[in-house]
């Protein structure tokens, strides 16, 4: 993984944010892409409000609850997402066609595992469209699945008393048939 | 210089370990699911249990199903299931893609409910027992979660004639039943009214606000309103002063969305009103005509304008999961393409309306279905 993709470049008409995550890593980005993460454009605008920096120079913000695997992902997802909507910016539609399909696409590389550290980084900065996204795949991933599969899953223990459980089974009976094996 | 500091404080627990995600995320996800995912995972957590049944959670996910892309009609037919040891009938909907089936309440008299209307995956079907004018009891019943809810006694109980309809005010997410009490002799001159909220679990007797010498004479109590722009529609006969208005010349409409004062509109001149209500220019436009080949009968509208009709097909042979009486077929006609497509249905139905899934009377129901 290359995190320290480019070297800030001066003569470059957009300027470059820097984000450190929790495990020490540098990522340099454009200012565009880390603006649609809510954290980090908060953080920036703050930043320039208090005239701590100046407007052109890069910023380094750390990002303390974010590891650098989740996060090359999120920019990667939102790099796409800005090109896709840049480049079917009067045709609604379109975009989102191809949104699902790049969507689509992402998903085969990506463990449902790996879903929940990307949901957590993508709360963490605020970056509504990848949660959202994120949400739904979980959603899709989960929908056919067994209590016990699922609880694994997001890593609980059942904290139902003796019997309770056994109620809401039997009142719901039906939504049990027809699920997916473990 | 560069100086670092965290962007901005975070409650403690999004610092937890891998894979616990805080809880608005899983509600988050939860609310994406289909109903009969939902309703399974309530075993999951009992953390997870108590806000699913809330007003906010049912009103998320409904709106998460109702912006999917797929839309959703309901065709009603009864099905005898002969493979289940005890009668079980089923009314089937179609959401186009997939066919779901669902059992309809052992409770329901089958040869006396009539569909009155059709809001959030809730139904309002009305029994009607001994008389085509009289519905003695009224039901809400939402199919996909297998609940239903038998309604509480009437507060106008000396009329044997009514006219129901049933809306959903979509500001509180609440569902109303209106009845209007229709005069069978000279003891009860008008019509009068009351209106059952589920947020409150009781009727309430409603006085219409009609011009000062207008009475509402008659209703056919046999025809449900029609429910649009938030709003009941009834053909009504009308007496103003010594005028008779009659054989239901009149539009009365009441307005759902009026908090605390159901207030009933006159439609005296019922072209003005509409002309002014609904920013119509014309009564009555033609929008497009469209020749269909074949077709037996007219069903209903899906809500993106499409047309749903019964037509006669080539006979198949196919002895499918429907049997396939007269080689009939419910069909979808986009009206400007004319592209037509079959949504599974292979029979004439009893009814056609709107549907969408929904966890909607999870918290409220007073019986189960199947």
């Amino acid at each position: 993984m290359s995190n320290q993709s480019e070297s800030p470049n001066p003569t470059s008409s957009s300027n470059k944010i820097t984000l450190k995550t929790s495990d020490n890593e540098v990522f340099e980005v454009e200012e565009a892409v880390a603006m649609k993460f809510c954290t980090v454009k908060q953080y920036f605008d703050d930043e320039n409000n208090n005239n701590v920096t100046s407007g052109t120079s890069t910023t380094l913000i750390p990002l303390p609850n974010v590891e650098s695997h989740p996060l090359a992902i999120l920019i990667t997802y939102c790099k796409k997402h800005l090109e896709i909507k840049a480049n079917n910016a009067d045709n609604k539609k379109e975009m989102e066609i191809d949104m699902e399909h790049y969507e689509r696409e992402f998903l085969k590389n990506v463990m449902p595992q790996e879903l929940t550290e990307l949901i957590l980084a993508a709360n963490y900065l605020n970056f509504k469209e990848a949660l959202d996204f994120f949400c739904r795949a979980v959603a899709s991933a989960i929908q056919n699945k067994s209590v016990e599969y699922v609880r694994k899953f997001f890593g609980l223990e059942s904290d139902f008393k003796p019997g309770e459980e056994e109620k809401l089974r039997e009142e719901f009976a039906w939504s049990f048939e027809g699920v997916d094996e473990d | 210089m560069h100086q670092t500091r965290e962007p901005c404080p975070q409650p403690l627990t999004l610092r937890q370990r891998k894979n616990h995600l805080p809880h608005d995320i899983i509600l988050n996800i939860l609310a994406r699911l289909p109903v009969k995912s939902v309703l399974r995972f309530r075993c999951i957590y009992k953390t997870w249990d108590s806000p699913i049944s809330t007003p906010k959670f049912i009103s998320t996910h409904l709106n998460n199903n109702n912006n999917n892309k797929d839309h959703f009609c309901f065709i009603s037919k009864v099905i005898y299931d002969s493979s289940v040891s005890e009668k079980t009938y089923y009314t089937v909907a179609s959401m186009f893609n997939r066919i779901s089936k669902y059992p309809i309440p052992s409770d329901f008299d089958l040869l006396s409910v009539k569909l009155v209307g059709s809001c959030s995956g809730l139904f309002c079907v009305a029994e009607y027992k001994n008389h085509d004018w009289f519905a003695e009891v009224i039901y809400l019943w939402n199919p996909c979660i297998r609940k239903f809810k038998r309604l509480p006694d009437f507060c106008l109980r000396q009329y044997n004639r009514n006219a129901i309809g049933f809306a959903c005010q979509s500001d509180t997410n609440d569902y109303k039943v209106v009845r209007l009490c229709v005069p069978n002799n000279v003891n009860l001159p008008k019509v009068e009214s009351e209106v059952y909220r589920l947020s409150s679990d009781s009727w309430r007797r409603v006085t219409m606000s009609l011009r000062p010498n207008v009475v509402v004479s008659y209703i056919d109590p046999f025809w449900p309103a029609t429910f649009v722009s938030e709003a009941l529609h009834w053909l009504v006969d009308v007496k103003e002063g010594e005028r008779q208005f009659l054989h239901q010349s009149m539009i009365l409409s009441f307005d759902v969305n009026v908090i605390n004062l159901e207030r009933y509109h006159s439609l005296m001149d019922v072209v003005y009103r509409v002309l002014e209500e609904y920013g119509v220019h014309e009564l009555w436009n033609k929008l497009f005509s469209v020749q269909l080949e074949n077709v037996s009968s007219f069903l209903d509208c899906t809500r993106y304008g499409e047309l749903i009709v019964l037509k006669v097909v080539e006979a198949k042979s196919k002895v499918g999961e429907f049997p396939n009486w007269n080689n009939l077929a419910v069909v979808s006609i986009d009206p400007e393409t004319l592209h037509e497509k079959d949504i599974g249905v292979h029979y004439r139905p009893t009814t056609a309306t709107t549907f969408v899934e929904s966890l909607v009377l999870l918290d409220g129901a007073n019986g189960l279905s199947g």
